[in-house]
């Protein structure tokens, strides 16, 4: 019985004799390792406003604001669960997670992030279309696949109803 | 025997670490019977589920039960991938079993050392825990997280596992911590104090845990030799294989003994797995959202964890059904307790390792008139939102 | 008094209330007690009741059933006491938004001093949450 009692003895001998394994936090600094999932960034020059991030996030975490000539993209590191959602399906690679772990704070309304984007009007009706970047984005992919180049420019300006009014017009006088 | 006093035990407890109710029925110092009461961690997770779309909810089951983290996503994903007709790569199969395997071995060293801190073994705790450390940060360098890893999507993982850093680091870690769980084990068995608290204490026999249906380590312990791993296998299981542990004396040190090898043979289960890994992809984009039904099927380090998706053709599932090992489990605490004496009466409830979290359901009992019914969810939104017109 | 705050802010004993959370933020509590972080060597300990506590640690969005019994033991906790709000849920009901059983994050119960969002959050983030909080015992009076 005296060596079974012994066991758990040595196996407290053998950590005093070892390096303690404590981690003297906050003495010593402790960052997070490569790939950890923590407080989400913008890189605010390739964000095109598209909300891709706000509708996919599982705890509605991100919001999209519009009113007139800006749309603001949100986030509250309150509600944000730390996924890796909004990364995964940015079109862009906007958002990437670092590795801030640390997000301590006595207000919580404080600990929010956004981004702010300029929104385009139509140029006929005046009502806003989306972000002038995502505009951009959409123009250069569709650049000459649609309508004539002369034409490109122009309807590119415009919203939905004005561009199918316009379009009308267009083919009725045979000019497309 | 008559009832002399009524202990109530919770929610808010030293020994517990989650709300939960038990009220035990005394004759002196034995407990006659007992009666538990449960929803306090009652979230509505399925009525939850059945609002968010497919994508979105293995982040949100994964949030049912911090222990078995990873057991959630990867049973719904697999109910999922059976009612859409997906096959996932080999890959992820294999990196599925990895983390499923890694979880086990962290789960059952966290109830070893809650067990230990029950019986006043505060060093046992403490290293328990202390080996269960090195896993946690193996889970923080391969998923990004220590504890909510969000490793499976649907169609596979979301994360590699790297041949030159995550490999090594996994390889080094299993064998430092292999030798101190052997001795551990030995410490737990081999001392006659500890034996003496839980030889003989909260006894199970086969026929009543048939009869109660009991899953898991708790089953293993009572001479059920069923596991999901080997019965009906997944993910990379038929491959790699495993060596199921049947004890038959169905107390508490049986219990103890069946998760502690259980947690050694995963380290040899993530070995093989490593070994065989095949290169290729990990994750498969689902093109159709394919109407039917789905059930999957994953042995948890707490027993057998069942999910059941209906879908209907669109991208929010018509039904989500989830029934956790706990729930064929606590009620089995009722004949153990029975009859014990109490000073072991929170041993025997935290030896079945219950996970309240994960266990909660919805009954209306009227205790007047003794009837039960079931609700549904509509009627107990639209009570929700009789009480909140405000918010 | 001043030895008092002091004695508070250099060996607060900590109390840990669970109101429905996955469990996720509670192993991380009771994870800082373990040897990696051990905040025993700043005199942090896990007490049983609320009544012997000065920091109480709350975890998860609450559940209708706990509603009660949360306001019960923030009656219960000597003042002045500090709270401290571990996790996403507790700051603001994270992914659970919307469920018929939760009514709330816990700043809509009872008083929260500090929020450490995380899910779960670090154990490093926790600690750094209490130690914050603590700056709150050296201007409180004691009553």
């Amino acid at each position: 019985m005296r060596t079974v009692k012994l066991r758990i003895i040595a196996e407290v001998l053998r950590s005093l004799a070892s390096r303690a394994y404590t981690l003297k936090y906050p003495r010593i600094a402790s960052p997070a390792p490569q790939g950890f999932r923590g407080k989400l960034e913008y890189d605010i020059e390739k964000c095109t406003g598209c909300a891709a991030c706000v509708q996919n996030c599982p705890a509605s975490a991100l919001k999209s604001i519009s009113d007139g000539d800006r749309r603001t993209i949100e986030v509250w590191y309150g509600k944000c669960i730390y996924c890796g959602r909004c990364e995964e399906v940015c079109p862009e690679e906007a958002i990437a997670l670092t590795t801030t772990y640390s997000l301590i704070t006595g207000r919580k309304e404080d600990i929010k992030s956004s981004v702010q984007l300029e929104v385009s009007r139509c140029s006929r009706c005046g009502r806003p279309i989306s972000t002038a970047r995502q505009i951009d984005k959409v123009r250069l992919q569709v650049k000459d696949l649609v309508l004539p180049e002369e034409y490109d420019a122009y309807m590119s300006s415009l919203c939905l109803d004005c561009r199918k009014v316009v379009q009308a017009g267009l083919l009725l006088a045979g000019r497309i | 025997m008559s009832i002399e006093a009524t202990l109530p035990i919770g929610p808010y407890h030293p020994a517990l670490k989650e709300p939960e109710f038990f009220k035990l029925f005394l004759d002196g110092e034995k407990v006659v019977d007992v009666a538990i009461r449960l929803g306090y961690t009652h979230r509505g997770i399925e009525y939850l589920a059945q609002r968010k779309t497919y994508n979105e909810i293995p982040f949100l089951v994964e949030r049912i039960c911090g222990i078995c983290s990873n057991v959630h996503p990867m049973c719904f994903c697999q109910a999922v991938e059976e009612a859409w007709g997906l096959q996932v790569p080999d890959r992820a199969r294999y990196i599925r079993t990895i983390v499923g395997e890694l979880e086990r071995i962290h789960s059952h060293l966290l109830w070893a050392g809650v067990a230990a801190h029950i019986i006043g073994y505060d060093t046992l705790f403490m290293h328990f825990w202390r080996h269960r450390e090195p896993v946690c940060e193996i889970f923080e360098v391969l998923t990004g997280n220590r504890q909510n890893y969000a490793m499976n999507c649907i169609g596979g993982v979301r994360r590699d596992i790297d041949p030159t850093k995550h490999k090594a680091l996994i390889l080094e870690t299993l064998s430092q911590i292999r030798p101190s769980l052997v001795r551990l084990e030995k410490a737990v068995t081999e001392d006659p104090v500890v034996r003496a608290r839980i030889e003989n204490i909260g006894v199970l026999s086969k026929d009543q845990a048939r009869k109660l249906c009991v899953v898991g380590p708790v089953a293993r312990a009572s001479g059920l030799a069923i596991d999901v791993r080997k019965d009906e296998p997944y993910a990379a299981y038929k491959e790699v294989g495993v060596d199921v542990k049947v004890l038959t004396e169905g107390d508490v040190l049986s219990r103890t003994l069946v998760r502690l090898l259980e947690a050694l043979e995963s380290i040899e289960i993530i070995r093989r797995a490593l070994d065989a890994i095949p290169q290729g992809p990990i994750r498969l984009e689902p093109k159709q959202i394919v109407p039917g039904d789905g059930i999957g099927k994953v042995e948890a380090p707490r027993g057998e964890d069942i999910h059941y998706v209906r879908s209907n053709g669109t991208d929010i599932p018509e039904r989500v059904k989830i029934r956790a090992p706990s729930y064929m489990n606590v009620p089995s605490i009722a004949p153990q307790i029975k009859g014990a004496s109490l000073a072991d009466a929170s041993l025997i409830i935290a030896a079945v390792d219950p996970c309240f979290c994960c266990t909660e359901r919805i009954a209306i009992v009227d205790v007047k008139t003794k009837r039960e019914s079931s609700v549904d969810f509509e009627s107990l939104a639209r009570s929700w939102r009789r009480k909140n017109k405000h918010r | 008094m001043k030895i008092f705050n002091w004695s508070r802010r250099k060996s607060p004993w900590a109390f840990h209330l669970n109101t429905g959370s996955c469990n996720n933020c509670d192993i991380e509590i009771v994870d800082v007690l373990t040897p990696r972080f051990d905040v025993e060597r700043f005199g942090i300990l896990l007490q049983g009741s609320p009544r012997h506590a000065d920091v109480l640690l709350v975890t998860g969005p609450v559940t209708r059933q706990v509603l009660p019994r949360l306001k019960r033991v923030y009656a219960q906790v000597p003042k002045p006491n500090v709270v401290v709000a571990v996790g996403t849920c507790a700051t603001s009901t994270g992914c659970y938004e919307g469920s018929y059983n939760v009514v709330g994050p816990v700043d809509r119960v009872i008083p929260v001093d500090v929020y450490v969002p995380g899910c779960p959050p670090r154990p490093q983030a926790i600690i750094d949450g209490v130690v914050t909080a603590l700056e709150k015992f050296k201007t409180e009076r004691s009553d």
